[in-house]
């Protein structure tokens, strides 16, 4: 019960908290061009609470960020949804589900607590997106992010993947950085300045605990885990140079990966099989990206950049699937941009394809949906730093937080992280 | 299947020394950051109430900091040393930031002047201790700044060490590009930006 009341007392504040923002961009892109299931809601009843109204609204908004759905009216929709969903110690909802002209039918049925309603209709939602476009969809995961109201030092927040429920995690009021998942856990990792020099942390969302990581001398950044956890890719300069460096998360020992006195490595990220690394280096003068296996790192063997025909290319981000989303900027186009490439089986490089409109923002650190498709990034425009949702099939663009303040630096999680 | 140098005794020595060094420190460290935290969550119990770790961010656990034997020095490292800032005293000096061009951590020659006069100081004071920060201006990704003002403050470092100052008695940190002396967005404020400035401790 002091959970519950905790919970709707912490939204009600974000709530209120947030509620006098506006927006500060609008951002006008391509048009649609996914394909798309035609889906219609029409069916469903809900009785007059507050509470069933909401979990369909916010249903429905899944549906449409999605991308997989637009809605219709029953005669022309593909998928139809009836039955009901009412506000009864909870929220119950029992739907069912014709397709394929009738052909298949499904029912879903569920009761969430009042405080998990908004979580209850993106796990319905990721079901729709699974059963109907065999997709996991994106609804239940959330989003870290840096970000500095006003004036004010950064802190790190977190927000539905529909950029609502914004919630601010740590509140230190000190520079911090890097805020990146632990793989199948409610917890995320990042870099914090909280002692003066930049240490790395573990925070567990669970139990609301933070735990030391990395605090050697010099820098501490960039930390992300392998897929199963056994090892810590991080940046140090402790050697007195910025090296990649892997930590074996069972005993401890440091591995060093490069040992680059005078060249700049960055922004480590892990295939989803844990075999390679995308980094960022800079010894060809400019920072481009490179992919090695660990095989390759430890036996220190020195391998060309990954993209090529760019004047930089940065912050790569490995999806589940096996594509890498970058920040890239090339001699035509002097902005950075959000570009996609899926690399061969041996790593060599791919033809990026840039999803980030063409206008006068930058768009850098791009982090993948667990869809595979969506990505989160930072748009800078007239160094204003705001989240946008960028759609690697097509759709519009779409900003992700109506708040006012500096935002960036985004973390998407897979889906059923728990509140 | 890992390519780590071997290290002749007397380097062996010298990284027993530096673990005892280390070891010491961490007392110390830890000392600090668990005070820290319980200032972090005093302070949260009675904030505005929407951050979802209100509620009991409750110690640290260290472990980062009890690595096994370190094997990765190699010849040319300049290694830093632990130096627990936060429990020395300042010393009030006002030192000119040494200034870089874009995009580089090269020290210009005609800033070298200010790194001779800090490696002087440091010389005819050997009590003092120098926390070296780099920052950089506000183009570039934040991350690549944050990797480039570390650069911009271990150049400095290198060269301090070349003309005499003990390596154990300076350390660095970067900013990247979150405290600009100058706000503004255009070519003068960059240039005041991308700079390395220094303070000063005693034990």
């Amino acid at each position: 019960m002091k959970k519950i009341l905790i919970s709707i007392y912490l939204y009600l504040f974000a709530f209120v908290l947030f509620s006098d923002a506006k927006p500060d961009i609008t951002i006008t892109g391509t048009a649609d061009r996914g394909v798309k299931r035609t889906i219609s809601l029409a069916n469903i009843r809900t009785d007059a609470s507050h509470g069933a109204t909401e979990f369909l609204k916010v249903l429905k908004n899944d549906l449409a960020l999605s991308g997989w759905f637009v809605e219709a009216v029953p005669s022309s929709a593909s998928i139809l949804i009836s039955g009901d969903i009412r506000a009864s110690g909870g929220i119950s909802y029992n739907l069912n589900a014709s397709w394929l002209a009738g052909t298949r039918t499904q029912n879903f049925y569920k009761t969430v607590s009042l405080d998990r309603l908004r979580m209850g209709a993106h796990e319905l939602s990721d079901k729709f997106s699974q059963t109907f476009a065999n997709n996991p969809g994106m609804a239940s995961s959330r989003i870290l992010f840096v970000g500095r109201r006003s004036n004010k030092e950064p802190d790190i927040y977190a927000c539905d993947s529909d950029g609502q429920a914004t919630m601010q995690i740590t509140r230190d009021s000190k520079l911090c950085l890097s805020p990146n998942w632990v793989p199948n856990e409610n917890a995320f990792m990042y870099t914090s300045w909280l002692t003066g020099s930049p240490a790395v942390y573990k925070v567990n969302l669970n139990t609301n605990s933070r735990e030391l990581i990395s605090s050697y001398p010099g820098m501490n950044q960039g930390a992300v885990l392998s897929p199963n956890k056994e090892w810590l890719a991080l940046v140090l300069s402790r050697s007195g140079g910025v090296d990649l460096y892997l930590k074996n998360m069972r005993d401890n020992q440091l591995k060093r990966l490069t040992k680059s006195k005078y060249h700049n490595e960055s922004s480590p990220s892990w295939s989803s099989d844990g075999k390679s690394l995308a980094f960022v280096d800079d010894s060809r003068s400019s920072p481009q990206i490179k992919i090695m296996t660990l095989e390759q790192l430890f036996a220190g063997v020195n391998v060309g950049s990954a993209v090529l025909g760019f004047k930089e290319s940065v912050a790569p981000e490995w999806s589940d699937d096996g594509q890498i989303a970058f920040c890239g900027k090339t001699s035509s186009h002097n902005r950075y941009g959000i570009y996609v490439m899926k690399p061969s089986a041996n790593n060599k490089a791919n033809t990026p394809k840039l999803i980030s409109p063409m206008d006068n923002a930058d768009y850098e650190d791009p982090s993948w949906a667990p869809d595979n498709r969506h990505i989160v990034c930072t748009r800078i425009l007239n160094f204003k730093r705001q989240l946008v949702v960028l759609d690697t099939m097509g759709d519009s663009p779409r900003v992700l937080l109506n708040l006012t303040g500096d935002w960036y630096l985004p973390a998407w999680s897979d889906n059923l992280i728990k509140n | 299947m890992h390519a780590f140098l071997n290290k002749n005794k007397v380097e062996e020595r010298r990284m027993k020394m530096e673990m005892l060094k280390k070891y010491a420190s961490i007392a110390i460290m830890l000392t600090t950051v668990v005070m820290i935290t319980g200032c972090f969550t005093n302070e949260s119990q009675d904030g505005e109430g929407n951050g979802s770790i209100n509620d009991g961010v409750s110690g640290v656990n260290p472990y980062g900091l009890t690595d096994g034997i370190d094997e990765t020095f190699v010849d040319g490292d300049m290694p830093l040393e632990n130096i627990d800032f936060q429990n020395l005293n300042a010393v009030e000096i006002a030192f000119t930031p040494v200034y870089f061009g874009y995009n580089t951590f090269t020290i210009p020659s005609a800033e070298m002047p200010k790194v001779n006069a800090l490696a002087d100081l440091m010389i005819a004071e050997p009590s003092y201790l120098l926390l070296v920060s780099g920052h950089c201006d506000e183009r570039g990704t934040i991350e690549y700044n944050v990797s480039l003002g570390e650069y911009r403050a271990q150049s400095i470092r290198e060269v301090l060490i070349r003309l005499g100052v003990e390596a154990e008695r300076i350390q660095t940190v970067s900013m990247g590009e979150e405290m600009p002396a100058d706000p503004g967005h255009n070519e003068s404020a960059w240039k005041q930006n991308r700079r390395s400035e220094f303070a000063f401790y005693t034990r």
